[in-house]
């Protein structure tokens, strides 16, 4: 009945700095652990089940860049989501504002907003990235509209708001742009397309046949911003403030309102944009299924990181990997298993950065 | 329930006897946490019968002793004796067994059930159905047995503060407990207040329960215990002394371990121009019931004007009023700009410093680093600002040298505000609020919670603030620290100003009966006296509440019937008379006597107070 060493968790004061490193590196191994279990239970061989992913993912530059196309846009939703988290604002909508970019960037062929014919392909291509970012921004507006004014949960609201997002998609590719009945849009011409590097074969023969689009260096250009925003900026500064104790910062004059709006704003942009990459760079239509749950593997992208910029570089692309292998193999769900189980494993390990784990041994045992 | 001991005349008897068996026997209790040496080898003997006082400043390990005690933690070395058997506690339930009970300072109270109910939280009987009407009367039972004064049915928000501490008392009670704890138990309670608990503990005491009263105030250690243990950075520093022999400075260098100066540097000023007015200003609370009605304040330069009065009277609401925190109504002047309803940002930079009641929760963001909780709010100017950059450099460097010029003690800048102690969490907040060479400081509860050292070095700085000719704004509960440092104390009760009182007529008695809401009869002046423009006509005793006006016709029938005169009393001038004919009826008060001895007063006052209950009675 009396366990022998009861432990208890104490309120840590100084985690190391290299413990949320290494704890998102230890739930990203033993997600692998877990599912490696669970892959011999079906009578796999995990060694081999994850040498034949590797291979898939990172075997051949061509591998590499079907890589770099599936974490294009959970770069862009990671950096959203990693804004959005440091404020302590859940935004679980991406998915949401992701279709809503895509089909605001879409709007500019199918409308069309401008001509397709004589207009410079960078002047579309610019106009399709704005448009996806607004789409994006509006969409996010409205959540962070309802928690600033009424506060309104805005995990519910970002949830709820994905499924309107799918189905107002789901109205134009059916009904209004559907091409031939098809539950699509017809194909964009060429000057609606993100360049891709086999768009460059002719110059650079090794490029032929790699869809890597220019929606990463979009990518990386806004990790290089969102950076400057968090750990330069004042506004970073303010989001920091308010994420750490919103008291605190409503009692320094901060305007927490505004800047819930507009974090859910520019959080809400970033994915719009990859909405606007997939469409504009990967599939080139607007159709029913542009995304793997990119909207919520970018909050687990964002997690992982910890709301590091740079390291959702990383992380995106070790998502991206899981993606592409997930193609190759049977039952193709492992990936998302080591997704979900790397979730997790993450959120628990919160608490090895907050707490020192304490055995009480008892000082003197009294007969 | 547990058997009471027999009642004993002779309380003394129990520590004079040799042989008495102590209820609680603490031999070397040593408790490491990681770093700090919570309790090294501390003794620590309570007799039955007896008010054992615990003191020390904060962190100097009575909390955790007394965790030991209640069986939270498991000291490393050492013995526990209770009645002389030997125990070992694993857990609190050990020490409820034992007849351990700890009233907390935080009460654990469910605000919607009724007294009874609570108390009844966690016991085992009843089994199934409830028959509330039998417990209440065990509980109001036993409540007459220690002289408590409580109805039963009672819901708890229906109850002061001091009323909810007599229901974690005999909710230990109740569990029979015959060993009390209290930790810090008058720090909620106002002066009344806590001398009725101190009478209420002398009559357990004496019915044989043992007590260990933590404290550090000096004075009330004084006045309720028998013997005293002193502690200091968990080492014992004086063990079971009778308090006869010590005087306060003594007793403050026990704790502290150097001389402290309780005589702070206070200059002779006169007050400057008005800094901060408030006209009718009313707001309500968080449950939107009203919390200010009607108050009018003003302040000057080079003023500290007092705030006093039992929590949650209004003082809260009042603050972030000013700070822009809490919608209002009426007029908040800062400088000659209206700032009520404005949003913080904007009185900040008009030169309002604030330094909050909640330290943690309000005044620091714990997560973050001494540099990012000194530029809180001066991130958006130079030379911290660059453009849209934020020069961490420079926030460094000033972080840095406030470090230095207010003496936080921090490894360095870049530590978390939470690593901090509460007493250099508060400096850091003044480092912040008063470097920025405020109009107005506004300071709430500036020094509760930190130690004797502490308390003195922020008490200094709001002086030199005051020295430079900066209005503060100082709500507090500790009645010392107000006298000492105001030149005028308004006093709060139930959203209203009952009146102010400057310095030189303070009468802590006064005080305390205005802070139950007895309008002193020498005390009919409107509230802010120097008060250089007319707009002080609405006084703070216009209050609506009807109680009120009952109290204000016995003032005025009494003065009636004795001889009116036409000298105010010296206690609280009015700088002029207001226009009687602005003036609603019950506003106009007679002169009173100027040749009214104190006794007198006190008598007109013990009357005026009769009445009023009797008044009561009849409805």
């Amino acid at each position: 009945m009396k366990i022998p060493y009861p432990v208890f968790l104490k309120r840590s004061q100084d985690a190391p700095k290299w413990m949320p490193f290494v704890t998102s590196v230890g739930a990203v191994l033993l997600a692998f652990i877990i599912s490696g279990i669970v892959l011999a239970a079906t009578g796999a061989n995990p060694l081999k089940v994850y040498s034949y992913f590797f291979k898939a993912s990172f075997g051949s530059w061509g591998a590499f860049s079907d890589v770099i196309v599936k974490a294009t846009p959970l770069l862009l939703i990671g950096l959203g989501c990693s804004l959005a988290f440091k404020m302590r604002l859940w935004n679980i909508g991406a998915e949401g504002q992701f279709f809503v970019g895509a089909f605001l960037a879409s709007a500019v062929v199918m409308v069309p907003l401008v001509n397709l014919e004589t207009t410079p392909r960078w002047a579309i291509v610019s106009l399709m990235a704005l448009l996806g970012m607004i789409g994006g921004s509006l969409y996010g507006f409205i959540p962070g509209f309802l928690k600033a004014k009424l506060n309104i949960n805005e995990v519910i609201i970002t949830l709820m708001l994905n499924y309107i997002a799918v189905l107002w998609n789901n109205y134009w590719i059916f009904g209004k742009w559907s091409e031939a009945g098809f539950q699509m849009t017809k194909t964009f011409p060429h000057s609606a397309w993100l360049p891709r590097l086999a768009d460059y074969a002719k110059e650079i023969p090794a490029f032929s046949g790699m869809t890597a689009h220019a929606g990463i260096l979009f990518g990386l250009i806004a990790a290089v911003i969102v950076y400057l925003i968090i750990y330069r900026s004042k506004w970073g500064y303010k989001i920091t403030l308010i994420g750490d104790n919103p008291k605190a910062a409503r009692y320094a004059g901060i305007n927490i309102a505004a800047n819930t709006i507009l974090i859910f704003m520019v959080s809400g942009a970033l994915a719009g944009l990859a909405g606007m990459t997939e469409v504009s760079g990967v599939v080139h239509r607007l159709q029913e299924r542009i995304s793997t749950s990119y909207g919520f593997s970018g909050v687990i992208v964002a997690w992982l990181a910890k709301l590091n910029p740079f390291a959702v570089i990383l992380v995106s692309i070790l998502f991206g990997a899981l993606l592409v292998a997930s193609r190759e193999i049977q039952p193709s769900g492992i990936s998302f298993l080591i997704q979900g189980i790397t979730l997790f494993l993450i959120i628990s390990s919160d608490v090895l950065l907050k707490y020192e784990i304490k055995w009480v041994r008892p000082a003197q045992e009294t007969a | 329930m547990r058997a009471i001991s027999p009642i004993k005349d002779e309380l003394m008897t129990f520590t004079e006897e040799p042989n008495a068996i102590p209820a609680v026997e603490m031999r070397d209790i040593t408790l490491r946490f990681p770093g700090v040496l919570a309790n090294d080898h501390v003794n620590f003997t309570l007799f039955p019968g007896e008010i054992h006082a615990l003191l020390g400043e904060n962190g100097a390990g009575k909390s955790t002793l007394m965790n030991v005690l209640t069986g939270l933690y498991k000291p490393q070395s050492g013995e526990i004796r209770i009645h002389g058997k030997k125990v070992s506690f694993n857990s609190p339930r050990d020490a409820i067994a034992n007849g351990i009970g700890m009233v907390h300072q935080h009460f654990m109270l469910v605000e919607n059930q009724t007294v009874t109910e609570n108390i009844l939280i966690g016991l085992d009987t009843p089994h199934f159905a409830l028959n509330l009407k039998k417990f209440d009367h065990e509980i109001s039972d036993l409540a007459d047995q220690f002289g408590i004064h409580i109805d039963p049915t009672a819901k708890i928000w229906q109850l002061s503060v001091g009323e909810q501490q007599r229901v974690e008392i005999l909710k230990i009670l109740y569990r029979g407990a015959n060993i009390l704890i209290m930790d810090e138990p008058t720090a909620v309670l106002a002066p009344q207040e806590a001398d009725e608990l101190i009478e209420t503990l002398k009559g357990m005491a004496a019915q044989g329960k043992s007590i260990a009263f933590i404290s550090h105030k000096l004075n009330e250690v004084k006045q309720v215990a028998d013997k005293l243990t002193v502690l200091r950075r968990g080492r014992v520093t004086a063990e079971r002394m009778d308090l006869e022999n010590f005087t306060r400075e003594s007793l403050a260098s026990l704790m502290v371990g150097r001389e402290v100066i309780f005589n702070l540097q206070k200059c002779e000023q006169t007050a400057g121009r008005e800094v901060l007015r408030l006209e009718d200003v009313s707001a309500v609370n968080n449950k939107n019931l009203p919390a200010l009605r009607n108050v009018d304040l003003a302040l000057h330069e080079g003023e500290i004007l007092g705030i006093a009065g039992v929590a949650g009277n209004g003082q809260s609401e009042l603050v972030e009023v000013i700070t822009g925190l809490r919608e209002c109504t009426g007029n908040v002047w800062l400088e000659g700009k209206n700032i009520a309803n404005k949003p913080p940002a904007f009185s900040i930079s008009h030169g309002l410093a604030h330094i909050p009641e909640d330290r943690i929760g309000v005044g620091s963001a714990p997560n973050l680093s001494l540099t990012s909780n000194i530029i809180m709010k001066r991130y958006d100017q130079k030379p911290v600002s660059q453009k849209w950059q934020l020069d961490y450099v420079a926030a460094d460097s000033l972080a840095d040298g406030l470090k230095t010029e207010y003496d936080i003690q921090a490894p360095n800048v870049q530590t978390q505000a939470r690593k901090l102690s509460g007493g250099n969490l508060q400096k850091l907040i003044l480092a912040r609020e008063l470097s920025s060479a405020p109009r107005l400081v506004v300071a709430m509860q500036p020094t509760r919670g930190l130690d004797v050292g502490a308390i003195e070095s922020v008490q200094q700085l709001l002086l030199n603030q005051r020295a430079q000719g900066c209005a503060i704004l100082l709500v507090s509960e500790d009645l010392d620290e107000l006298l000492s440092l105001s030149d005028r104390i308004a006093v709060m009760y139930e959203g209203h100003v009952v009146g102010t009182i400057c310095s030189g007529d303070f009468d802590i008695n006064q005080i305390g009966l205005m802070m139950t809401g007895t309008i002193p009869q020498d005390l009919k002046s409107p509230s802010s006296v120097e008060d250089s423009s007319g707009s002080n006509e609405n006084s703070s005793i216009s209050a609506p509440s009807s109680r009120f006006d009952e109290v204000l016709d016995h003032v005025k029938s009494f003065e009636e019937s004795s001889s009116p005169s036409e000298e105010a009393d010296q206690s609280v001038t009015p700088p002029e008379e207001p226009s009687e004919e602005d003036l609603p009826p019950s506003e106009i008060l007679p002169e009173e006597d100027p040749e009214l001895n104190l006794s007198e007063k006190e008598r007109v006052l013990r009357k005026v107070l009769g009445e009023k209950y009797q008044q009561g009675d009849v409805e």
